[in-house]
């Protein structure tokens, strides 16, 4: 199982960050992978460069809303010309509004936040059945902590992770008789354009300084992205799966004063 | 080459049930296991037999009382002896008190049970710095839904497992800097010895009226998990509670049945 040759994995946003990590972790391992993203801005060779260094097949890029069905279809249409069928989907996209203040929340930009971030894996886990009458063996979900711990910004899209997890949870008993493994994975920080976006350039410096170990890269992300769909990992369904160095338990104000005498003091970073 | 050829990997009670199971799983990718035992009630040629079919290394079996602690140093002066080195510890030898009514909740009988399901993690692991030098790259602590749901006679146990998991996360904490990883498997209702014996066999049959046969979990599934977790592809997990159940705990409840009646 932990050959994927001549596999078919399809990841959702999948032309950088997190989603080019978890298609180059699965096309390393021989799989053919399908990646999907919005705005065509993607460098059609240079995604085919980096796989071929790691001696993956070149990735399939398709143009996706992952909020419109259609595009769903379209994306199933293409994988269906070269496999009899979806052997994991990987949904990773997700788009919400930033929040800085109360007055950012919006009924519109939650009802966005939810089509983008959190129905997607329902829409393509059966768009996939639509065209191949199977389920994929394995559907993972990406997601983050924001609604078990403060993430700045972060309230709206926090909310449909929330909702997510919940779906993928009743998504893995809904189709356990089709012996579809959902699970999500989450992680805390993870080092992305995506994070930068969302924060800005000065967060992941200021961790590293003063609670050091807590960024995973995308590259650990996509190893474990991969053990879950590896078929070791075939006991597990329904979970969250969070890798995060530990940070779940280790990043709070109890950790910073433990190690205070050994860390630069906070407030000196000009 | 497999992925643990040379390496060591020591799993408690290790001679059936989920233990052999994760031995297993190990020795099949090369690993050298060493399996503990209590008062000599494993058949070692069974044992060795099925690594034989897994085509897996020969495991060294040894008797070590989880309760013991001179039993745990001589363990680890027969790994340092033999090996040199342990890359893997798989905690999953546990005792506990069952508890049937009030009357068996003994202060007593709490502290022993705490002592026999969530100290042995501790010791083995403070035990391979002090005599092999070095922490294993890996520590796996086996645990279950007790401490979250109700498990019949599990009290005690259920105390255990709690206090074992929190361990395991402050484990993870202190030992950071050294490149461990320590994760909890959480599994249930897999039909092994230990499940018979301390939930009785009648009670299999009751759960046979609601589940398919399917349902239950197989320890294999298990022993596989904890693999994955040690395999290098889930290095950036640590103090993490894993549940392998294949969702059946979500599931668990009488809304379930309910929905099966209609």
């Amino acid at each position: 199982m932990l050959d994927y040759r001549s596999r078919s994995v399809l990841v959702t946003g999948g032309t950088k960050g997190i989603g080019l990590a978890i298609g180059l972790a699965f096309g390393r391992r021989g799989a053919q992978v399908y990646l999907t993203q919005k705005w065509g801005s993607a460098d059609a060779d240079a995604l085919a460069a980096q796989f071929a260094a790691v001696g993956a097949p070149a990735p399939v890029v398709l143009d996706a809303d992952v909020a419109h069905d259609d595009d769903a279809t379209a994306v199933m249409d293409a994988i269906g010309a070269r496999h009899a069928k979806l052997d994991a989907l990987i949904s990773n996209v997700a788009f919400a509004p930033l929040v800085t203040s109360l007055a950012d929340y919006t009924r519109r930009g939650l009802a966005t936040a939810m089509d983008y971030s959190a129905f997607p894996v329902v829409a393509y886990t059966r768009a996939a059945h639509a065209r191949f009458a199977s389920y994929p063996r394995y559907v993972l979900a990406l997601s983050s902590m924001g609604h078990e711990t403060y993430h700045i910004n972060y309230d709206i899209i926090a909310a449909a992770k929330a909702a997510l997890e919940t779906i993928c949870r009743y998504l893995n008993h809904r189709l356990r008789e089709h012996g579809t493994r959902v699970n999500v994975l989450r992680t805390r920080f993870t080092s992305t354009e995506s994070l930068r976006a969302t924060i800005g350039e000065a967060f992941e410096p200021f961790v590293e300084r003063h609670a050091p170990g807590l960024f995973t890269t995308p590259e650990m992300i996509a190893e474990a992205a991969f053990g879950l769909c590896s078929g070791l990992m075939d006991g597990v369904g329904g979970q969250v799966v969070t890798i995060d160095r530990g940070a779940m338990v280790t990043d709070n104000f109890s950790r910073l004063y433990d190690e205070r005498a050994a860390l630069p003091p906070i407030g000196d970073d000009a | 080459m497999r992925l643990y050829d040379g390496k060591v990997v020591l799993v408690t009670g290790g001679t059936m049930g989920i233990g052999l199971a994760t031995a297993l799983a190990f020795g099949r990718h090369g690993a050298q296991t060493v399996i503990t035992h209590r008062w000599g009630s494993a058949d070692e040629n069974e044992v060795i037999e099925q690594f034989v079919r897994a085509e897996a290394p020969e495991p060294l079996i040894v008797e070590a009382d989880i309760l013991r602690s001179e039993d745990t140093t001589k363990l680890f002066a027969t790994i340092r002896q033999q090996y040199g080195r342990l890359d893997a510890l798989i905690s999953n030898a546990s005792a506990a008190v069952t508890v049937q009514s009030l009357d068996d909740l003994t202060e007593r009988a709490f502290l022993r049970s705490m002592r026999a399901t969530a100290w042995p993690t501790v010791e083995y692991t403070l035990a391979a710095k002090r005599e092999l030098g070095a922490y294993p790259k890996y520590v796996i602590v086996m645990s279950s839904d007790g401490p979250d749901r109700f498990t019949p006679a599990y009290d005690f146990v259920a105390c255990g497992k709690a206090a074992v998991e929190t361990l395991a996360k402050y484990l993870a904490y202190r030992l950071r800097g050294e490149g461990v990883c320590v994760n909890v498997v959480r599994s249930r209702a897999i039909k092994t010895d230990a499940f018979t014996s301390t939930f009785g066999a009648e009670f299999h049959g009751f759960l046979r009226q609601f589940v398919p046969e399917e349902w239950f979990m197989s320890a294999a599934e298990v022993g596989d998990a904890a693999f994955a977790l040690c395999s290098g592809m889930f290095d950036a997990m640590t103090g993490q509670v894993l549940m392998v159940d294949r969702g059946n705990t979500f599931a668990d409840g009488i809304s379930l049945i309910f929905e099966g009646q209609r």
